[in-house]
């Protein structure tokens, strides 16, 4: 039943097969997005623009498609020029697409009438182009604690980039590389003008009927790791941070499982930005039922510890309190601002998270720093005594159940957990099992 | 247009020339060969099922994510693409901190006017700008300008509406355009919310919009196949035996694109992987497992596994390490073996079990099926002819008799069953004008299926057989099983010819007269 020489059919698109149809159907809607420009404004109604944009654009597309020429290629080129006329002149990024696609467009349209040798050269440095810039994405991104190839970087920036960031090609595809890690979160609390306050997590697997919804949230929390950061002013930020915690009531002390300087993480500053953004964000959509004010959005980066092998066998929860790091990244305004204080009649500073300056140099200067901003606050068990690993007893190697590593676990399990976060925050720590 | 296509040229007899010109001809077939484009529109439809699906998914989200005032609202946004600073590499072996420091200290003082943006973009981006080579990143999306709530969801669910165009394959050389720059929107939209499936669906969007992936198992095939056969038949010629879509070099080039990115995507993994201690100690997998944001620890089955794991450490360990050591496997031979024709279907397969145990142990479900999709690339097109063949050889043959003259009704219909035939199983023939009895074939006869056994199929027993032998048309069967459908469909399409009436009024079931004659 199947011929072994079936008749083939020449592909056509659609019902309607003539391009110079569809061309003229297309210039005459793109024409009517021009005269609308024109008539309403150069920025009223641009999202109708916007659309008869596409429609003029897809007619063209489809002419294109309907035949393949050189000049069917050019007029639909002369219909995204009008698009780009049509356009209102802020929507920069709609007219970087247009450019975009003229360019291509004029391209292609010469290579079309290119002999078919020289349009598969043609076809076959664009390839090897395409691939290269596909290597430099993924040789740009450097090993751990290095800097990266001086060459790759050099291509990189000053000639893929702009293609790779525009197709979004960029990634360096180091899935779970150099390590797995751990998973990251956002810890929100909001201070409302009555004193009242309410604590949010970003990343909530339950809060989410859709999976995809959560891991969007999951990405966005990843991008907001703070890093140890390399001051010389360390040691005066540790100590103003242990005063700090020594003064507070009750006290808040530093993380016992981390050593002191590598509790310190800052953001970088488009993190800072991010940051800036979720305040907002917090802060508008979680109004107090009763109209009072927020006064505050306190945001705290939590890092989830993997519990590891010894842990799960001596029946640790994932949900553990003790395994969530969270390190505070700021008390901010409702406009997204880390709160920059004022000055009482005495000269006294109050309710400041953070203050910089210019100074006589026009160098940028912090004036106050909280000290706890960017600090760990640690969620830790408390006891006179904590059990320590006992390396002398205990064959690391024993196959028995309850090894020595295990019984300190237990041991510890058996201690009170004290949430720190939430003392920092301006909550009780006792007000409910969960972490946060 | 009908054409016959030339015989196949057999590729593997090219003369050997210098190293040079074989080169040249060995790069010339492997990427402009002629391919048939069936497994890209199979691609297309796979891949489109993805993007319909994230795109639904952003529904419920649209103000948090893509709003004016979303989690990452436009004013953050725009400030990135618009002032993200970028520094050129010092020329000299000067660090990038020197080389700043050293701008810094050549630069004048800067005038009254510039001072105040100045000095917010330092602090804003601790550096000063006229140091910045470059600033902001080239990207685009209607969103960035949109951002009435109400227009924002007519964008959507256009969008959307393009996108289950692009999936059925309707208009495809402008549906996949479209549907490559509506998912561009949403990536570049929320920029700091994405992870690795939208990487790879945009992979995937990128070339199957380069290539023909609506010239195979598309709504754009089937009105090919019905013009043509309308045609024919308006024309009062023999309905065209239409077969697979012929071969394109486009499809082989957009395969190829495919394959080679896949490639450099496991072998980039693969060797990131080795910069890792715990990939080198056998114990990464276990970062894999116990992650409780994307594991599903919440379950107590799964949970009761990883104890049963922690409790015996040579299992644990033989766990961990065999894991480690099947991931790096895959991810560093994949890119190498998967060329081999002896070990594709060995290498897909470990490629399938991969992404299963990411899927499951990680929850990245959507990412999974979109690394199978381009790893299904590699589908060998030898072995999708010879599962056509398979399937042609299990269809039934059938017969369609419709009426030529002044019928244009029953032209259509003829032609859209044939539209469907996709192996070439019905045969179109017009009525007679007279019965072998001699009687006139009356004007109204309806269109008629004839089965193997002589039975004669009209109205909506006609739909129903065609569902039944139809290889395309077979997911409808479902539907004519449906409680009512039936008699509603009988109600409305009754369909018995004189014939049949008459054999019905008898409790006989007549055959087909051609077919009696051959029986007898």
């Amino acid at each position: 039943m199947m011929d072994a020489h079936p008749v083939q059919i020449e592909h056509q698109e659609g019902p309607l097969a003539n391009p110079w149809h569809l061309l003229l159907a297309g210039l005459v809607v793109t024409g009517v997005a021009v005269v609308l420009g024109r008539v309403a404004g150069s920025l009223a109604l641009g999202e109708l623009r916007f659309l008869l944009i596409c429609i003029g654009l897809s007619a063209a597309g489809w002419a294109i498609a309907c035949r393949p020429r050189a000049e069917v290629i050019f007029a639909a080129v002369a219909i995204a020029l009008m698009g780009w006329v049509a356009v209102p002149p802020d929507w920069d990024s709609i007219r970087l697409v247009l450019a975009v696609l003229i360019t291509v467009g004029i391209f292609c349209g010469v290579v079309v009438m290119l002999p078919r040798v020289v349009r598969r050269v043609v076809v076959s440095l664009l390839i090897i182009l395409h691939f290269g810039g596909i290597l430099t994405a993924i040789t740009s991104a450097p090993p751990p604690n290095s800097q990266g190839n001086w060459v790759i970087n050099q291509v990189w920036t000053n000639f893929y980039r702009p293609y790779l960031q525009f197709t979004y090609l960029n990634n360096a595809y180091h899935f779970y590389s150099p390590e797995p890690g751990p998973a990251f979160d956002i810890w929100v609390r909001i201070a409302y003008a009555d004193g009242s306050s309410k604590r949010l997590r970003m990343v909530e697997r339950d809060l989410y009927p859709l999976r995809l919804e959560y891991q969007r949230r999951l990405a966005l929390a990843s991008q907001t790791e703070p890093r140890q950061q390399q001051t010389p002013e360390i040691d005066r930020l540790l100590g103003e941070r242990q005063a700090a915690g020594e003064y507070h009531r009750p006290k808040i002390p530093m993380h016992r499982d981390i050593p002191a300087t590598g509790q310190y993480r800052v953001p970088s500053f488009f993190v800072k930005q991010i940051l800036s953004s979720f305040a907002r964000y917090y802060a508008e959509n979680n109004p107090h039922p009763a109209g009072h004010a927020v006064t505050g959005v306190k945001l705290y980066h939590v890092t989830h510890l993997i519990l590891n092998a010894t842990e799960i066998a001596a029946g640790v929860s994932p949900t553990d309190p003790t395994t969530y790091v969270a390190t505070y990244l700021g008390d901010f305004d409702g406009k997204g601002q880390l709160k920059e204080g004022y000055y009482d009649d005495k000269g006294e500073l109050h309710d400041a998270c953070f203050r910089q300056k210019f100074d006589e140099r026009d160098v940028l200067r912090v004036e106050y720093q909280d000290p706890f901003l960017y600090w760990i606050i640690p969620i830790q068990r408390e006891a006179a005594n904590i059990p320590q690993p006992n390396v002398q007893s205990g064959n690391a190697m024993t196959l028995t159940r309850q090894s020595p590593a295990e019984q300190r676990v237990r041991q510890l399990l058996a201690l009170p957990v004290r949430n720190y976060v939430k003392i920092h925050a301006g909550d009780k720590d006792d007000d409910g099992d969960e972490p946060w | 247009m009908v054409t016959t296509p030339p015989p196949a040229a057999h590729t593997a007899d090219v003369p050997a020339g210098n190293i040079l010109e074989r080169w040249i001809r060995g790069w010339d077939w492997f990427w402009f060969h002629p391919a048939d484009p069936t497994l890209l529109g199979a691609l297309r439809i796979l891949t489109g099922m993805i993007v319909v699906w994230v795109q639904l998914a952003y529904t419920v989200d649209l103000d948090a994510l893509l709003g004016p005032k979303g989690l990452l609202d436009v004013h953050t946004v725009n400030e990135f693409r618009h002032n993200w600073p970028w520094m050129t590499i010092p020329a000299s072996w000067e660090s990038d901190m020197e080389a700043y420091f050293a701008g810094l200290q050549s630069l004048k003082p800067p005038a009254a006017e510039q001072r105040a943006e100045i000095e917010q973009y330092v602090r804003t981006w601790d550096v000063d700008p006229r140091l910045a080579s470059d600033k902001g990143f080239p990207v685009w999306s209607i969103f960035f300008h949109v951002t009435d709530r109400t227009w924002i969801r007519v964008i959507h669910f256009s969008i959307l509406g393009v996108m289950v165009l692009f999936t059925i394959g309707f208009c495809t050389r402008v549906t996949s355009v479209l549907t490559w720059m509506g998912a561009m929107c949403y990536i570049n939209r929320n920029q700091w919310g994405l992870f690795g499936m939208d990487t790879m669906t945009n992979i995937g969007l990128f070339y199957l919009m380069i290539g023909p992936s609506g010239a195979a198992l598309s709504v754009d095939r089937l009105i090919a196949r019905y013009r043509a056969t309308r045609e024919a038949l308006r024309q009062r010629r023999p309905a065209p035996q239409l077969g697979a879509p012929p071969p394109m070099v486009s499809a082989n080039l957009v395969l190829r694109l495919m394959q080679v990115h896949f490639c450099w995507i496991y072998f980039a993994a693969g060797t990131s992987k080795l910069l890792g201690t715990a990939w080198w100690s056998g114990t990464a997998t276990w970062g894999t497992m116990a992650n409780y944001e994307f594991c599903p620890m919440n379950v107590p089955l799964y949970m009761g596994f990883l104890q049963l794991l922690c409790e015996h450490r040579w299992l644990w360990e033989l766990f961990m390490t065999g894991g480690v050591i099947f991931t790096l496997a895959m991810e560093l031979c994949t890119p190498f073996l998967i060329w081999q024709r002896k070990w594709r279907w060995i290498v897909l397969t470990g490629v399938v079990l991969l992404h299963t145990g990411i899927s499951l142990f990680m929850g990245l479900t959507a990412f999974s099926f979109m690394m199978g999709v381009l790893a299904a690339s590699f589908v060998p097109l030898e072995d999708i002819e010879r599962f056509r063949r398979w399937l042609a050889r299990r269809a039934t043959s059938l017969k369609l008799m419709y009426q030529q003259a002044g019928a244009a009704r029953q032209l259509r219909a003829a032609s859209l069953v044939k539209a469907f035939d996709t192996f070439d199983q019905v045969e179109l023939q017009p009525h007679a004008p007279r019965r072998e009895s001699g009687e006139k074939v009356p004007a109204d006869a309806p269109l008629q299926l004839i089965t193997p056994t002589g039975e004669v199929l009209t109205g909506f027993d006609l739909f129903t057989g065609l569902t039944r032998w139809l290889w395309l048309l077979r997911p409808l069967a479902l539907v004519t099983w449906l409680p009512g459908v039936a008699s509603m469909g009988q109600s409305r399409f009754p369909g018995v010819s004189p014939v049949l009436e008459e054999a019905a009024t008898n409790g006989v079931k007549r055959q087909h007269p051609e077919v009696a004659a051959k029986a007898r």
